[in-house]
């Protein structure tokens, strides 16, 4: 029997099977979806799968979560519906995920309707979650979430604060207290997304911690409060420098990510690059083989997971002005998403650790003042892998950066190629069943 | 060490070349919904934290939502802001009241 209390454990949750990308429930829109994601064949230790953007504005942040975590509240958000991928990098973890959500959408056909759901962390589906649904999980320790959030405005809507779009709800407020609120109507479109993307990376130069936002009665009037943890991010500043502050090889450098705490040590991790839009790359453990260059594209990297694993960053510098042209080094660092790696187009690298690691990867691209050009890659194909520690041969790397919409149109075209294979594979097996 | 860095941009003009730039009345609405709500902040920028909608680990050091049922629940009414202050632990505060 279910009873009216949210945070009541009478009720059963749904089980959803691991493999399971669809599955539907009882809250208008809450539902799983299949993500895009490739299984790479490169050589051995080399990235294994790759989590691309599923379509929509292509933007993405990263939420880590610490030991012992758990959420005190419910959120609910009135712009931003969430898509939400939850991964750990060893796709034999047991970890199971109790996500538990209520309507609270004013007008909803489901409102006040209460789901619970079980399930385990995968890359290959994601969440949506529409905005004035009610969330919390339970189970996120050592998980990375990554959100592609889809947001929405509308005017004079007193529920929505757009520097914090929270409205917090305590996890023992009894069902029919549950606040019901308008979500936005209308969606922003890409332009928008990538410029309120852009500017919370501005933002977040400085990291901040992220601040609950409580429906509360003062002196008989409805206001909304957002409170603040006083001590999270105490060490940051010592702990970070100490990640930074490493010398580096010519065409690598380490810079901080940007960031929000949402807890003393978990983290939010908006994009680093104007295109705001990013891959996830699952490193295997081990060593690999060789190294790769990208000689029109500098990449960043971001360890999302592992944290405080040891990281090593091979490198062979192929660009052939550079003071440190085919010198093969090493650089030894720690898995930790408040460092973001960026590695300069020309520069051959490779990454090992002992365990697996999920890797967020965005990139800038460039083109020569003398395009085409035959001695280097086209764009979109722009992987070279390097045997031993001997440049394969100098290259003059292309000095002029892309806008961020090359970028763009480069992921969407990838994800529609992948989209477009998937759906022929699906029609070959259909007809093959029928 | 810093992030490399592109000029500076204009966020107001931006924004303003985006609302020119709508294609359909539903952009049009949104983005004129969203400059609405984000315009005055982007006179006094240090007033935005994050633009962010998360929802983040309990508050206080001891795992106890502090901000629990005794305020969120509709029957619940402080009598001001520093009534509120004043049950608050020692390690969380109030940051705005909007």
């Amino acid at each position: 029997m279910v009873q009216d209390t949210a945070s009541q454990v009478d009720m059963q949750p749904l089980v959803v099977a691991d493999t399971d990308c669809g599955a539907v429930f009882a809250i208008d829109g809450l539902k799983f979806e299949s993500n895009s994601v490739i299984d790479l064949d490169l050589p051995q230790g080399w990235f294994s799968k790759k989590l691309l953007s599923s379509p929509g504005p292509l933007i993405s942040d990263f939420v880590t979560h610490e030991e012992h975590f758990a959420y005190g509240s419910y959120g609910i958000h009135v712009s931003q519906d969430d898509r939400l991928t939850f991964m750990h990098p060893d796709s034999l973890s047991g970890s199971q995920i109790l996500g538990s959500f209520i309507d609270c959408r004013f007008g909803s056909p489901t409102l006040k309707t209460r789901v619970e759901v079980l399930f385990r962390p995968s890359m290959y589906r994601r969440l949506n979650i529409p905005r004035g649904v009610a969330h919390t999980f339970d189970g996120l320790e050592r998980i990375v979430t990554r959100d592609e959030p889809v947001w929405h405005s509308s005017p004079d809507n007193s529920d929505w604060n757009v520097d914090n779009d929270l409205i917090s709800v305590d996890r023992s407020l009894p069902l029919a207290q549950f606040p019901v609120v308008q979500p936005n109507l209308y969606r922003m479109n890409d332009e928008l997304h990538c410029f309120q993307s852009r500017l919370s990376q501005e933002l977040l130069k400085t990291p901040k911690s992220y601040l609950a936002r409580y429906p509360i009665t003062i002196a008989g009037e409805r206001r909304f409060v957002t409170f603040k943890a006083k001590e999270w991010g105490d060490a940051e500043e010592a702990e970070v420098f100490s990640l930074l502050d490493v010398e580096l090889p010519s065409g690598i450098k380490f810079f901080r990510s940007r960031y929000a705490l949402t807890g003393p040590r978990s983290w939010t991790v908006v994009p680093n690059t104007d295109a705001c839009v990013a891959d996830v790359m699952l490193l295997p453990s081990g060593i690999p083989s060789c190294k790769v260059v990208h000689y029109r594209t500098r990449m960043w990297y971001t360890a999302l997971s592992s944290e405080g694993s040891e990281l090593t960053i091979r490198t062979l510098d192929c660009r052939r002005d550079s003071p440190q042209f085919n010198v093969p080094t090493t650089v030894v660092t720690f898995c930790d998403p408040r460092v973001s790696i960026m590695i300069e187009h020309g520069v051959a690298y490779s990454f090992s650790c002992r365990e697996p690691v999920l890797l967020r990867a965005e990139q800038e691209v460039f083109a020569g003042t003398n395009e085409p050009r035959s001695d280097l890659p086209l764009f979109g194909a722009d992987t070279t892998f390097v045997e031993g520690d001997v440049a394969p041969m100098g290259i003059e790397v292309p000095t002029l950066q892309c806008p961020s919409t090359v970028v763009r149109l480069l992921a969407s075209n990838e994800i529609l190629a992948v989209r477009s294979q998937a759906s022929q594979i699906d029609g070959q097996n259909g007809a093959q069943n029928a | 060490m810093a992030r490399m860095e592109h000029k500076m941009p204009d966020w107001k003009k931006e924004l303003n070349d985006l609302q020119k730039s709508a294609k359909t009345p539903e952009e049009a609405a949104a983005t004129q919904a969203f400059a609405a709500a984000i315009g005055p902040y982007l006179d006094k920028p240090e007033l935005l934290r994050t633009l962010l909608g998360k929802i983040q680990r309990y508050l206080g050091a001891d795992e106890v939502n502090v901000v629990g049922p005794n305020f969120s629940a509709p029957g619940f009414s402080a009598k001001s802001v520093d009534d509120l202050k004043k049950q608050l632990p020692h390690d969380v505060e109030v940051h705005r009241v909007e």
